[in-house]
């Protein structure tokens, strides 16, 4: 019971992100009960031919005005080609109906479809980069392009699909009554047991499906791993094994499409015997009833056209039943994504932080965080950096250094303390505004689709070519970019991959500095630059940092010639800080991470060297 | 994408795939054919009912001699009975091939869908980075997994229905023929029309067909390119931006969606108006014939019964035909990823590389030109020889083609002019995977499946011990931190899953890792692509020690920005803009005053600026 009060929340959800207009579904109605209506008026031409013009059944009145009516409708032929007539003519009605009720289709359910997996898109991309990191892209991409259509699987097999069956069947069960009560009731006898037969098997129906969608997304993840891995598993000549991985997984996907097939043709199996059941009882008494003159064998013909659509339309019921199950599993994942919240969000009554021509002051107050899995990567820090000064953090790799850098722009929040701006909480600040006072230079530059101009815009859309521009010679990047097939217009391979890892760093830096942020945040901008690009960006830094307050994390120490002050961070704690000269005076770690360094360069330069 | 070898026509190559599962879908063509049979007699039946149990007619001989009792006659009610229950067991027969008929569909479908999407996996495993780099991986995500399925769609649901419908509209017409020739005739008038109308609507659907995938699969790169670099769209909240370009792209989708609804539409309209014209006037010609007596009620009512037979067909065929093509659109775009030129592609009789325990092997690489396009070498006829067991370091800024040369060597790429020779011999020689066997590489950027750390140390050589695997870790200085790793299942150290894309690590572990499996791996040629840049100077010094005594005896080639870990190479080899520059050692070159020697005195030049 709990199951399902659970799921009627998925779906309102659901609903309530990307609700099925109620106009067009109601558009949609109306198109599907007239289809209905002229696939009920399909058997009468020929049954009035039959019946009343080549049979001798007493003929009813509206047929007699029709005859009368129509011209030349009086004879045989005539009546014959007036009833053709009205044949084609439904059939008109009937594909201009159809052509409707499709593209309202596409455009209200399918449309509904794309709003479902537009929200799941930006509730994702708003998800914590830790979120991300225990979470495949391929996962996340199967429930945006795949359980987003459990809107249109559900609106066919909920809505759509009953409502032409029950009218459909019901008009059909009407005219068998009327036709022949007794008939009709044998007719009806087999209706209860088709519908527990369907109940029955939902269930299983419903967690086949679960299973298939849980198989197929993790093939997908698999594809999109393998091939961003790629370089890898080529150099490491494992295509095999991924290869046999592949096969495992479709192996699962299709041991789980097999069983959902098995349960819906059960299904199908039950509905469609029951329903042979009932028409072998229905031909065999009605014969006996025309044979005793109780019943004219037109209306026995007619009598049984209407079973078999009757039939049809509960087989149809039973299967849409089944797919609906099948919907479920799809909303349940759809719903998993908008119920949690983003990680980050803007508080409710953000605060204004008011400018400060000095600069920002960048405050970490006894910060902690802490990753699902336990592990604590930083365990109190307090620091501050000072406005528009600099502020290195050194320390070994593992230390939490980009876990720090990552808090100042909220991509995470502490699990303890606080990060504030001139006295003020981030977290009081709308998300917005924060981030469009910080600009960040990541480890890895992350790059996106589209050309070097669209990348570097990233960082302030809408700015002119000349920024662009601009941006790129300040980030030592505008004369490599100059030599691209398209200049600025290239674009990019995949994750820039026909790059170099220097011309893509330098394009994310170009990024950061288009943006006019009184905040720097650089995390190791230099690892993969050459020495004289990093000479020319640390030159460029220089000028870029004059009024910006800046936080810089390297673990070579000549990054970060020239930082105002310098902490060292090991184990998620600082072990200490102060400027250079005083950290090298008190013989700490700093002092010998220096010594290491400066050592390092002495007994690898050969003696008798120029240098 | 640009398709360089000629294309098999489109039916050659389905059918080389139903080949493969000819089995299930010879099965699935015999049970078609058989629902085919049970429905083609259900309409004789009707008419033993219609005109001898019911309206007395006499017995054709053959039924008579079949069914008389003793030369009597079988009477009305036997009659009834004996068509009651061959139309029960006709309808129950249908039923049970419908249902054994859902169950083939599902499992062939799904086996013919995962033996293309096996192939398209396995094709673009081995196809080259750079070609990798123009192809976008959501895109490639979409293929695999959803265009594949075009396959199935062709053959199951459109060839096989093809098929069966045109063996029931021969069957319907001899049908027909037996009992009015003129009539048949007339009907036979609807193939000639409809092979126009095929001919003439068919094509736009195609097309559209492969224009919605197209644009689908738009949505799928977005959607994946912007999952993969979450930090940087939320950091210059560009989330927004991000949400525009998903509901653009799911605008065009819609725009697809509606033209491909439009040209299906035709196709069903036009096939439609032809059958419901011809089915009008064949019931103008029936009447005629009855009323001159050359057919019974029974006889029209079987021909009426026919010609619906005949036409639903006809119905299949133009159903089939329409999402047939519209299949054969989403197969152009398989097609397109399996024309894709294979650039590093095994040479027919290459042999396995083998090299005697502990032997080191020779490399040269000979006037090698290579580039990401056509006409714009990245690298421009470089030569670099590496006698066995020596070390010899690419230098150069960043961009300079340093790691295009490293690729070559495992084939990673091949290039357009020039060889490479291992041991005197071309390594085309050899096969592909024995050759990578032999090399181990580091990348620059170190990619981490989400599998175990133990796993992910393990790639290269799946049957190590975890000893072996201890080992290398304490090699690449990770044993420390490996220890502290716990994941969300409270599986702890080499145990632990790496999230997807090992974003839990930081840039330096993850380095670590990938040390760990160059040291795991123990091949004779050590490829160092910045093997070092995230590490701290400590970690990276520690390392060091353990890469020399790796490269040892090794045949290494070393890159690196940083000039302190290139220092001790046999022979530097200084790149530029693609060029070799100069060749020799540190001090030679340094003497020169060429481009190394700005780049030491930069690298060199850096710390002292800190003083």
């Amino acid at each position: 019971m709990s199951a399902i009060a659970l799921h009627s929340g998925a779906w309102r959800l659901v609903l309530s992100r990307s609700p099925l207009p109620a106009r067009g579904l109601a558009v949609i109605w109306v198109l599907t009960l007239a289809a209905s209506g002229a696939a009920l008026l399909q058997p009468w031409p020929l049954q009035v031919i039959i019946d009343h013009v080549l049979g001798d059944v007493a003929t009813p009145v509206w047929v007699r005005w029709l005859r009368g009516l129509l011209p030349g409708a009086g004879t045989t032929l005539g009546a014959a080609s007036w009833a053709a007539g009205f044949a084609i003519a439904l059939f008109g009605v009937d594909a201009l109906i159809d052509v409707r009720l499709t593209m309202r289709w596409v455009r209200t359910v399918q449309g509904a479809v794309h709003g479902l997996a537009r929200a799941l898109f930006a509730r994702l991309v708003r998800r914590s980069p830790t979120f991300h990191a225990i979470t495949p892209v391929g996962d996340s991409a199967s429930r945006i392009t795949g359980d987003s259509w459990c809107l249109y699987n559900g609106a066919s097999a909920l809505i759509f699909a009953p409502l032409q069956a029950l009218v459909v069947g019901a008009g059909a069960a009407i005219v068998m009554f009327r036709l022949n009560p007794k008939l009709a009731l044998v007719a009806m006898l087999m209706t209860p047991a088709v519908v527990a037969c369907t109940l029955l098997l939902g269930r299983r129906a419903r967690e086949a499906k679960g299973e298939e969608r849980e198989a197929e997304s993790r093939l997908e993840s698999h594809v999109q791993q393998t091939l961003t891995g790629l370089a890898v598993v080529q150099t490491f000549a494992q295509e095999h094994r991924e290869q046999a991985r592949f096969g495992v997984l479709t192996g699962h996907a299709m041991a789980a499409q097999h069983r959902g097939a098995l349960i819906a043709a059960a299904s199908a199996a039950g509905a469609g015997m029951l329903a042979t059941l009932a028409l072998s009882a229905v031909l065999g008494i009605g014969a006996n009833e025309v044979l005793a003159g109780r019943l004219t064998l037109g209306t026995m013909l007619v009598f049984v056209a209407y079973q078999t659509t009757l039939n049809g339309q509960l087989v149809s019921l039973a299967s849409a039943w089944t797919s609906a199950q099948g919907v479920r599993a799809s909303v349940d994942r759809a719903a998993a994504v908008l119920r949690e919240p983003p990680e980050v969000e803007s508080p409710a009554a953000p605060s204004v932080l008011p400018p400060v021509p000095s600069g920002v002051r960048i405050e970490f107050n006894g910060v902690r965080f802490r990753y699902p899995t336990g592990r604590e990567v930083l365990r109190g820090i307090s620091l501050t950096a000072a406005p528009g000064r600099t502020l290195a953090v050194v320390g070994p790799s593992g230390a939490g250094k980009s876990t720090l850098a990552a808090l100042v722009p909220r991509l995470i929040d502490p699990s303890e303390g606080s990060v504030s701006l001139n006295g003020i909480d981030i977290r009081q600040l709308a998300l917005e505004d924060l981030r469009s006072m910080v600009a960040v230079v990541f480890q890895e530059p992350l790059l996106l689709a589209g050309t070097v101009a669209d990348n570097i815009r990233l960082g302030s859309p809408g700015a002119s070519r000349e920024a662009v521009e601009g941006a790129a010679r300040q980030a030592g990047a505008h004369g490599f970019i100059a030599c691209l097939p398209d200049g600025y217009d290239t674009l990019l391979g995949e994750r820039g991959a026909t790059l170099s890892g220097g011309e893509r760093q330098r394009i994310s830096l170009a990024r950061a500095l288009i943006r006019s942020a009184p905040v720097l945040v650089l995390d190791e901008p230099t690892a993969s630059l050459d020495s004289v690009t990093e000479s020319a960006f640390l030159d460029v830094l220089e000028s870029a940092r004059q009024g910006r307050t800046t936080i810089i994390i390297a673990h070579r120490l000549c990054t970060i010639r020239s930082a105002d002050q310098v902490a060292v961070v090991d184990g998620g704690v600082v072990l200490e800080s102060g400027t250079h000269d005083e950290l090298l005076a008190h013989h700490g770690a700093y002092a010998n991470m220096w010594q290491l360094q400066h050592d390092d360069r002495h007994t690898k330069v050969p003696a008798g060297g120029v240098l | 994408m640009t398709t360089t070898k000629p294309a098999r026509p489109l039916w050659k190559w389905v059918l080389s795939y139903a080949g493969r599962r000819r089995g299930g879908l010879s099965l699935l063509a015999t049970i078609l054919l058989l629902e085919a049979a049970a429905q083609a007699i259900v309409p004789w039946t009707m008419k033993l009912l219609v005109d001898h149990a019911l309206l007395g007619v006499p017995l054709p001989p053959t039924l008579d001699w079949l069914l008389s009792d003793d030369g009597e006659p079988p009477s009305g009610r036997a009659l009834i009975v004996l068509c009651v229950v061959s139309l029960a067991v006709l309808h129950g027969l249908t039923s049970v091939l419908g249902v054994v008929q859902a169950g083939l569909n599902a499992t062939v479908g799904q086996r013919l869908t995962y033996d293309l999407a096996s192939d398209v996996f396995a094709h673009l495993q081995r196809l080259s980075l750079r070609s990798h780099s123009r192809m976008s991986i959501g895109d490639l995500m979409r293929r695999v997994t959803a265009d594949c399925g075009a396959i199935a769609t062709i053959l199951r649901d459109a060839l096989l229905p093809a098929i069966a419908a045109i063996a029931m509209l021969a069957f319907a017409f001899a049908m027909m023929l037996t009992l009015s020739v003129p009539l048949a005739i007339l009907a036979a008038l609807a193939l000639p029309a409809l092979g126009v109308a095929f001919r003439r609507y068919t094509p736009p659907i195609m097309d559209r067909g492969y224009e919605y995938a197209q644009a689908e699969s738009e949505i799928w790169g977005h959607v994946e390119q912007a999952l993969s670099a979450v930090p940087a769209i939320q950091a210059f909240s560009a989330g927004g931006e991000a949400d525009r370009r998903v509901g653009g792209a799911y605008r065009r989708v819609l725009v697809s969606a509606v033209a491909l609804t439009h040209a299906q539409f035709r196709l069903k309209a036009l096939s439609g108006l032809i059958a419901a014209t011809l089915g009008g006037l064949m019931l103008v010609a029936g009447t005629r014939e009855v009323q001159s007596g050359s057919l019974t009620v029974g006889g029209l009512l079987v021909f009426l019964a026919y010609l619906a037979i005949f036409f639903a067909p006809l119905d299949t065929l133009a159903n089939s035909m329409s999402s047939g093509t519209e299949a054969a659109g989403a197969a152009r775009r398989i097609r397109e990823v399996l024309a894709e030129h294979e650039e590093v592609a095994e040479r027919v009789g290459a042999v396995p590389l083998h090299v005697p325990g502990g032997g080191a092997v020779s490399l040269e690489l000979r006037s090698v030109t290579w580039g990401y396009t056509e006409g714009r070498p990245a690298v421009d006829d470089v030569t670099v020889h590496i006698p066995a067991g020596r070390t010899v370091a690419l230098v150069g800024a960043s961009g300079a083609g340093k790691s295009t040369l490293a690729s070559m060597v495992p084939r990673l790429c091949d290039p357009w002019r020039g060889e490479v020779f291992l041991n005197g011999r071309d390594i085309r020689d050899f096969t592909i995977r024995s050759l990578r066997d032999h090399v181990a590489v580091v990348l620059q950027e170190s990619y981490l499946f989400p599998v175990t750390i133990a796993d992910n140390i393990a790639y290269g050589r799946p049957d190590a011990s975890d000893d072996e695997i201890m080992a290398a870790a304490r090699g690449a200085q990770a044993d420390e931190f490996i220890a502290t790793l716990g994941d969300l299942k409270g599986r702890t150290g080499l145990d632990a899953h790496v999230g997807e894309r090992g974003v839990k690590l930081s840039g330096g572990q993850r380095q670590r890792i990938a040390i760990a499996r160059v040291m795991l791996k123990n091949a004779p040629i050590l490829l160092l692509d910045e093997a070092t840049s995230a590490l701290d100077a400590e970690s990276e010094l520690a390392i060091q020690q353990a890469l020399d005594r790796l490269m040892d005896k090794r045949t290494t080639l070393v890159i690196a920005h940083r000039l302190a870990t290139v220092q001790k190479a046999d022979r530097i080899v200084v790149v530029d803009h693609g060029r070799l520059v100069d060749v020799g050692r540190h001090a030679d070159l340094v003497r020169r005053d060429g481009l190394y020697a700005r780049l030491a005195e930069l690298q060199f030049n850096l710390p002292a600026a800190a003083d």
